[in-house]
């Protein structure tokens, strides 16, 4: 018999190119070949093409491979690689594996892309021609082993349901690859044979169609007579208490099974002998029809009985739910003239013997058994392995066998790395001392009283990562001002850029402490010295053992709140009113619990409009969120950022804001840029 | 003379027919299902003569109430297995003591 997709074989799976090449690359490129170490790659993909009987040339393509030199790291570089392989199946029962043998050394190619601009400076530096060689060389030596790969959802497990599966363990296979054709996607095919053997003896042919159709990718075709012999019989046999590799009838070693075990308690009162004559299994387009033959003796005469089931299957909750409905039940009586006379009498008796037989062998056994046999198909249904899940989406009967399709999510390619710093801020207030002070506003003349306060800060900042290994772990490093934080807590030197606000004298250190903590991912910075105002650049380098990625944060300590009477914020109010012709619409925002701070709404949007003209888009967040413009303690604009009400930033020093909130930390140009806006607003803010 | 035409008025009468009888209820399913129901009435409809202790034997195996149910399978309106939900063919074959066990 031809059977045109398993051609003779028990299974057909098929897979389809862009699914099997993406299962290569995953298990194979990116898990083993190259790991961390020389080159990362960041993402790849592959293509299985025929190359010869159970050939094939991985053609790799990596994006983003990044290779260590020295103590930094070429990034986001491409290459197009040719592996020649072997493919072949792992004979074992459990997870299908195939066994990828490397036959040749691997052909590396720069692929310009990504990274032209490098790729260009590589080349105009002759380096090209070197970094291919070391690629070439890393997957070759990453490639030194055969490597198994784990085909996902084909998993037959031995011990589901107390029943052996090994006669579904693979003994031969052949793989074969497929073009596109109507309707079919492009697939690798692997054809197997169980070790089942069957009476009807299948003769192997070609394969001539397939049964995976486009926008699935993978199918698993079982041949009737798999069906038969590794799902029905194996159950029939346990029902029975056989071992489940024993054949049953329909195999063909002429023993017939009693069934009397199977029969319930009152059923055996009537019948004295039932034994399984055969059970035949013959597939259609959408079902697939069960004959079932018992016979047996009652009370003085024989019986002989058939059932004839249909068996149909649908996918319900992704995985394959048979359904069986028996069609029709006949049962033949050999009824002796005599003993009819002698022991019935009635038809009581002889109905409820035909009851028993239909219930309990017909019904409950011979529905049952087909039922756990087709039940066994739901193993089709995932185990998630690893990052592959796949879905089984239709599940079809017809006359070439069982085939059960579905989709498999393939893990997403590795993002490139990254990492962010988020940060909190908390202030404590120390009350200092009060004072008088004048020529802080435009009336020189006049004095004002004023309190001083201290702000204690509490930084905390932690880093997230995403994109590295796992194993081994990132190391985290951080530096504030550039000196390195060690662990635990510490008291740290700082060399700053700082003055103090009241005398205006420069200060060239400053004492924080640091507390790092035991995974050295957050870092928690106070200020000790209350009356410093002082800025800190911090750093946090995340170095994976091929490259070092950072990220940066910019904050600016004030540590001295000065606090004026009414008197000062009237006086102020004056003044820019003289000064600002549009005074009207000014208004004074004075929270009870802030230091005050000067809110000019008509100005606010003016600024918005200009930063949006400078940057080229709207401010972002949170330039954009709660801000106000205000004069500070010592009369010159300011823009207020946030929610913590006493954090002042100079304008001179917005920049430096912007700058961090942009995302962009270390280049120059982009630093200069952001400048602009500063002496724009600065421009804006004078009193005029 | 047919068999029949003699009276049958024991088991042992009835045993010496045996070929005759199944011929006739083994002709088809309604006639093994009338045989089965009352033999006693199929028996005499196709000419046995039955008298005497066969007849009063016969008649203590049939079912009081299987007039109706006799009648309505004969005019084809019925099977007599037909409540059980599965198809049920008949065949009589030779053999058996005739004699119910509590007799022996």
């Amino acid at each position: 018999m031809t059977n045109t997709i398993t051609g003779g074989h028990d299974l057909a799976i098929e897979i389809s190119q862009d699914a099997f090449s993406a299962i290569v690359a995953q298990r194979l490129v990116r898990d083993h070949v190259v790991p961390g170490g020389a080159v990362r790659v960041g993402s790849a993909r592959a293509t299985v093409l025929p190359a010869g009987p159970a050939t094939v040339e991985l053609s790799v393509q990596i994006d983003e491979g990044t290779i260590a030199v020295g103590p930094g790291a070429l990034r986001d570089l491409a290459f197009d690689a040719v592996i020649p392989a072997t493919l072949s199946v792992v004979p074992t029962a459990g997870p299908l594996k195939l066994l990828v043998e490397p036959s040749a050394m691997p052909k590396v190619t720069w692929r310009p892309g990504v990274a032209a601009s490098l790729a260009q400076q590589a080349t105009a530096l002759g380096l090209a021609p070197a970094i291919v060689d070391f690629v070439q060389g890393a997957i070759a030596i990453g490639l030194n082993e055969s490597r198994e790969i784990e085909l996902p959802g084909l998993e037959f497990d031995p011990t589901q349901d107390g029943l052996s599966l090994t006669a579904l363990r693979a003994c031969k296979a052949e793989i074969t690859t497929q073009s596109a054709a109507s309707g079919h996607p492009a697939m690798v095919t692997l054809l197997l044979t169980t070790m089942t053997r069957h009476a009807s003896g299948a003769t192997k042919s070609l394969r001539t169609s397939a049964a995976l159709v486009a926008g699935q990718q993978i199918a698993v075709t079982i041949s009737p007579e798999a069906v038969r012999d590794g799902l029905l019989c194996p159950a029939i046999a346990t029902q029975v208490g056989e071992p489940a590799t024993s054949l049953c009838p329909v195999c063909g070693d002429g023993t017939a099974r009693s069934l009397l075990r199977v029969l319930p308690a009152e059923a055996r009162e009537h019948i004295s002998a039932a034994n399984l004559d055969a059970i035949a299994l013959a597939f259609h387009q959408g079902h697939a029809t069960c004959s079932v033959s018992v016979s047996g003796k009652a009370k003085g005469f024989g019986l002989a009985a058939g059932l004839e089931a249909e068996l149909r299957v649908s996918v319900v909750g992704g995985a394959v739910k048979p359904d069986v409905s028996v069609t029709s039940t006949a049962a033949d009586l050999d009824i002796p003239t005599g003993v009819h006379f002698a022991t019935l009498g009635a038809l009581v008796p002889i109905e409820f013997a035909i009851e028993a037989l239909g219930r309990g062998l017909l019904g409950s056994f011979a529905t049952g058994a087909i039922d756990v046999g087709l039940k066994k198909l739901g193993v089709l249904a995932p185990p998630p392995i690893a990052g592959m899940t796949p879905t089984v989406t239709s599940a079809e009967i017809h006359p070439q066998g069982l085939t059960v399709q579905g989709t498999i999510e393939l893990a997403k390619p590795i993002a490139k790395p990254t990492i962010a710093l988020s940060e909190t801020l908390a202030v404590a207030e120390l009350y200092l001392g009060s004072g008088v002070t004048s020529n802080v506003t435009c009336f020189a003349d006049r004095s004002y009283s004023y309190s001083d306060y201290a702000a204690m800060h509490t930084w905390t900042v932690t880093v997230s990562t995403a994109g590295f290994p796992t194993a081994p772990l990132p190391a985290i490093s951080w530096f504030l001002n550039d000196t390195k934080v060690l662990s635990g807590s510490r008291s740290v030197n700082l060399t700053v850029d700082g003055e103090d606000p009241r005398t205006g004298v420069l200060v060239a250190q400053a004492i924080v402490s640091t507390v790092l903590a035991a995974d050295q991912r957050t870092l928690t910075v106070r200020s000790t010295v209350p009356l410093l105002d002082f800025g800190v650049h911090l750093r946090c380098d995340v170095d994976d053992g091929i490259g070092v990625y950072n990220a940066t944060l910019m904050r600016q300590f004030t540590c001295l709140q000065r606090q004026f009477g009414p008197e000062y914020f009237a006086d102020q109010v004056a003044c820019i009113k003289r000064d600002n012709p549009r005074s009207n619409y000014l208004h004074l925002r004075w929270p009870a619990s802030d230091p005050p701070g000067w809110e000019f709404p008509g100005r606010l949007d003016e600024i918005r409009a200009q930063l949006e003209k400078i940057l080229g888009q709207p401010p972002r967040p949170p330039i954009d969120n709660p801000w106000s413009a205000g004069i500070d303690l010592a009369g010159a604009p300011v823009l207020r950022f946030g929610t913590h009400g006493v954090y002042h930033c100079r304008v001179s020093r917005v920049a430096q804001q912007i700058a961090r909130d942009s995302g962009e930390h270390d280049e120059l140009g982009r630093l200069r840029d952001l400048l602009r806006p500063a002496r724009a607003i600065r421009s804006l803010l004078r009193p005029r | 003379m047919r068999s029949w035409d003699e009276p049958l008025e024991t088991v042992e009468a009835l045993e010496r027919h045996e070929a005759e009888l199944l011929a006739l209820v083994n002709h088809d399913q309604q006639s093994a299902e009338l045989y089965l129901l009352w033999p006693l009435r199929f028996l005499r409809e196709r000419g046995f003569r039955i008298e005497g202790a066969l007849a009063t034997h016969l008649d203590r195996l049939t079912d009081r109430h299987a007039a109706d149910r006799y009648e309505a399978i004969e005019r084809g309106h019925a099977e007599l297995f037909d409540r059980l939900g599965m198809t049920v063919r008949l065949r009589f074959c030779s053999g058996g003591s005739f004699v119910r066990e509590e007799d022996q």
